[in-house]
């Protein structure tokens, strides 16, 4: 079959193996083209290369040259650690046999192989390590195999020691980088998936392909009652799948889950069938070997993953420690998971919160709207009727029925401010409060608001005495709350004036602003009540028996804010008061359209 | 205009308003103050007796059955046979913006409630002898 060769022929043959060893070529290319080298190098009929597995028990690979298929097949499995192929494998040594039928080495080999009688054996060996074997059987002409055709053998044998290695090499680092590529899935899908449930369901398939295993489930545990209850699992049976999930429970400690999760290490079960702590439905659904690892947190477990196999597996070291590198990814995930879900459920009661309190503001407002109205409409009719029974028009009134229905109308105008206060109020918290600005004349509105109080004062015997040292003539605000502050201030002060007192107000306007000073010589305010005169409802002490809501001051103060001013109080029980009102000179309609202090909320 | 003038001097004001006692109190005032008052108790018969009885001024409450103030005003003043009619709008409503709509409707005035009769009666006063 192969034909004699010339030297020259040989050297390049076994310079072209060499090329192509060194080139990309899969390991069977290769070891396929050792052997045929090694056949022809060597004048051979037969030639095989045989390469044991890691655990050295057997051949992961036998690549033969000038043996036809079907007798190849019939061969068979090859003794690895017995005879010839024990001696070269084992012994690590060449073996050169004259006829290999009647060597009693040769009791191994299989009882198909095709006769044998010349023979050339050499271990593939590199730093110790024995990949193989190749041998050559049958030279042509029956000649024996020559020391130069050992030399030829042992360069081939030292290059298939080299593609194996590499390969293995090869292999081994696209393992560890498709391991690697798969792990960061993991970790992409935590970090894609904020919400534990999708999380789960994302990451259960992956851990099993990850592991090449047919089932994966998840147990969480749950702080409270102590116990690991399954939250996902991945079976054949989606019935069984329901039957879990939610429903298998373990207390920590107790059974195989319970155990991995007290213990925090990984646990493997080869045989289902004999190991107890599993639950029965393991078993149901046909497992037959489980790999356990705990869902670990620097300080704590979070539950145990676990996958299983239909057939039986040994879990090997590299396989629990692939699959605690996913359980240590599904973890930080799953914190997180529970971090996110914490935040978003505080968010959403917040949020909750928030409507049901805008809600109530919304009520609180309707209420407020209605309630005003439905007090407006009754509180027409009855200044309205009391306006025209005091003006006499149906019949004249004694003294008596004027001063008593004098009193009515007093009360009548208190309801009526009162509602008005509440208004306005309402509108202020609601953000509906706006300046309608206008030029005004401040020394004329502050004339007409004294004026307007003059009566009221006189019968009470107080004095009120306006000076406008130099009057604003054209401010830009609002004047009818401006009305409504200097009102508020006079009529605080008349108020809280005993008879024989006195109330000054004063207007001054300098370059930059206006003030407006109101003071009496009233009942004061103690030292320690000033600072929460502005506050809703506040009366001081000193005011409780002048009739009042606490409101006034509240409401002049929103007023004077809106406006870019200030107002202070400078008191003293017994001695008086003195309110002082200090607004911007507001001149120009520009700078007003740019102020923010329009709207106050 | 002839319609008018057959009532002799006294002009003809069409109050409309459905709280019966405010109603009553604008028609004593103005009754008593030298005007004829038609009283309407919902915005559905203030419209109708503007058309039939062409008064010389309109006074309207703005929360009316049938027909609201703003509405009716916008009515009447789309009418050519109202159209001229002086209004004066009457609210109870706290929202302010409320003058501003009545404005925009075609109001000539506006009364917030509670208001004084006296104050009304110079309002109307003001309108008519302007005119």
């Amino acid at each position: 079959m192969v034909s004699s060769t010339q030297k020259p022929d040989r050297l390049r043959t076994l310079l072209e193996t060499g090329i192509a060893i060194s080139s990309e070529l899969s390991l069977e290319v290769l070891l396929q083209r050792i052997v045929q080298a090694a056949a022809l190098l060597t004048d051979s009929t037969y030639a095989a290369l045989g390469v044991i597995d890691r655990a050295g028990t057997g051949l992961e690979r036998f690549v033969t040259t000038g043996i036809d298929e079907e007798t190849r097949g019939a061969i068979g499995p090859l003794p690895v650690g017995r005879g010839i192929l024990g001696v070269l494998i084992g012994d690590a040594r060449t073996l050169k046999l004259h006829d290999l039928g009647t060597d009693p080495r040769s009791v191994g080999f299989p009882p198909h192989h095709p006769p044998m009688r010349t023979f050339l054996g050499m271990p593939i060996r590199l730093h110790g390590v024995a990949y193989g074997n190749l041998y050559l059987t049958e030279k042509t002409g029956g000649a024996d195999f020559d020391e130069e055709d050992v030399e030829l053998v042992s360069v081939l044998a030292g290059q298939a020691a080299v593609a194996i290695e590499n390969a293995r090499l090869y292999e081994a680092e696209r393992a560890t980088r498709s391991r690697q590529e798969r792990l960061q899935i993991v970790t992409d899908i935590a970090l894609a998936h904020p919400e534990l449930d999708d999380l789960l369901f994302a990451l259960l398939p992956l851990i099993r392909k990850l592991l090449a295993a047919d089932t994966c489930a998840l147990f969480l545990l749950d702080e409270d009652s102590q116990e690991l209850v399954a939250r996902a699992a991945l079976y054949p049976d989606p019935d069984i799948e329901e039957k879990v999930i939610g429903h298998v429970r373990y207390p920590v400690g107790q059974g195989l889950v319970g155990r991995v999760a007290a213990e925090g290490k990984p646990v493997v079960i080869g045989d289902v069938e004999h190991t107890t702590g599993i639950h029965p439905i393991v078993r149901e659904i046909g497992i037959k070997s489980v790999c356990y690892v705990p869902l670990l947190m620097p300080s704590k477990v979070v539950g145990v993953l676990h996958v299983g196999t239909l057939s039986p597996r040994t879990f090997t070291d590299d396989d629990i420690e692939l699959l605690r590198m996913a359980a240590d990814r599904a973890a930080m995930a799953i914190v997180h998971a529970r971090l996110f879900q914490a935040e978003r459920s505080t968010v959403e009661a917040l949020a909750r919160t928030n409507d049901e309190l805008r809600e109530l503001d919304r009520i609180k407002d309707f209420f407020v709207s209605t309630v005003s109205h439905e007090l407006r409409t009754p509180l027409t009719s009855m200044l309205g009727y009391l306006e025209i029974l005091r003006g006499g028009e149906v019949g004249e009134l004694s003294d008596e029925q004027q001063r008593l229905l004098e009193i009515v109308d007093r009360n009548c105008d208190r309801l009526h401010n009162l509602v008005d206060d509440i208004v306005f109020l309402s509108r202020l918290d609601g953000g509906l409060f706006h300046l309608e600005r206008a030029p005004v004349d401040l020394g004329q509105l502050v004339t007409e608001r004294v004026e307007s109080i003059q009566p009221a004062a006189e019968k009470k015997g107080v004095a009120v005495q306006l000076h406008i040292a130099n009057g604003c003539d054209q401010l830009w605000a609002d004047p009818s709350r401006l009305a409504q502050v200097v009102d508020n201030l006079l009529s605080n002060a008349v108020k809280f004036t005993p008879a024989g007192g006195d109330v000054f107000i004063t207007v001054a306007t300098s370059d930059e602003t206006t003030h407006i000073e109101v003071r009496d010589t009233g009942v004061g305010i103690p030292e320690n009540e000033v600072q929460r005169l502005f506050e809703r409802f506040f009366r001081a002490s000193t005011a409780r028996n002048v009739q009042g809501t606490g409101l006034g001051l509240s409401i002049t103060k929103s007023i004077v804010d809106a406006h870019g001013g200030t107002i202070s109080v400078q008191s003293r029980a017994g001695v008086g008061s003195r309110v002082t009102v200090h607004l911007p000179l507001v001149r120009e309609l520009a700078a007003v359209n740019d102020s923010a202090a329009e709207v106050t909320t | 205009m002839d319609s008018r003038a057959n009532r002799g001097r006294r002009p003809v004001v069409l109050a409309a308003d459905d709280e019966e006692d405010i109603l009553g109190l604008i028609v004593f005032r103005l009754e008593h103050s030298g005007y004829t008052v038609i009283p309407a108790r919902d915005g559905a018969e203030a419209l109708e007796l503007a058309r039939n009885s062409q008064p010389d001024l309109a006074i309207l409450d703005v929360m009316m059955p049938k027909i609201d103030g703003f509405e009716l005003t916008r009515r009447l003043r789309e009418d050519e046979e109202t159209s001229e009619m002086p209004i004066i709008l009457l609210t109870a409503r706290t929202q302010e913006d409320d003058v501003q709509r009545g404005i925009d409707a075609g109001a000539d005035d506006y009364i917030r409630k509670p208001f004084s009769p006296e104050e009304l009666r110079s309002r109307v006063e003001a309108i008519l002898g302007r005119r």
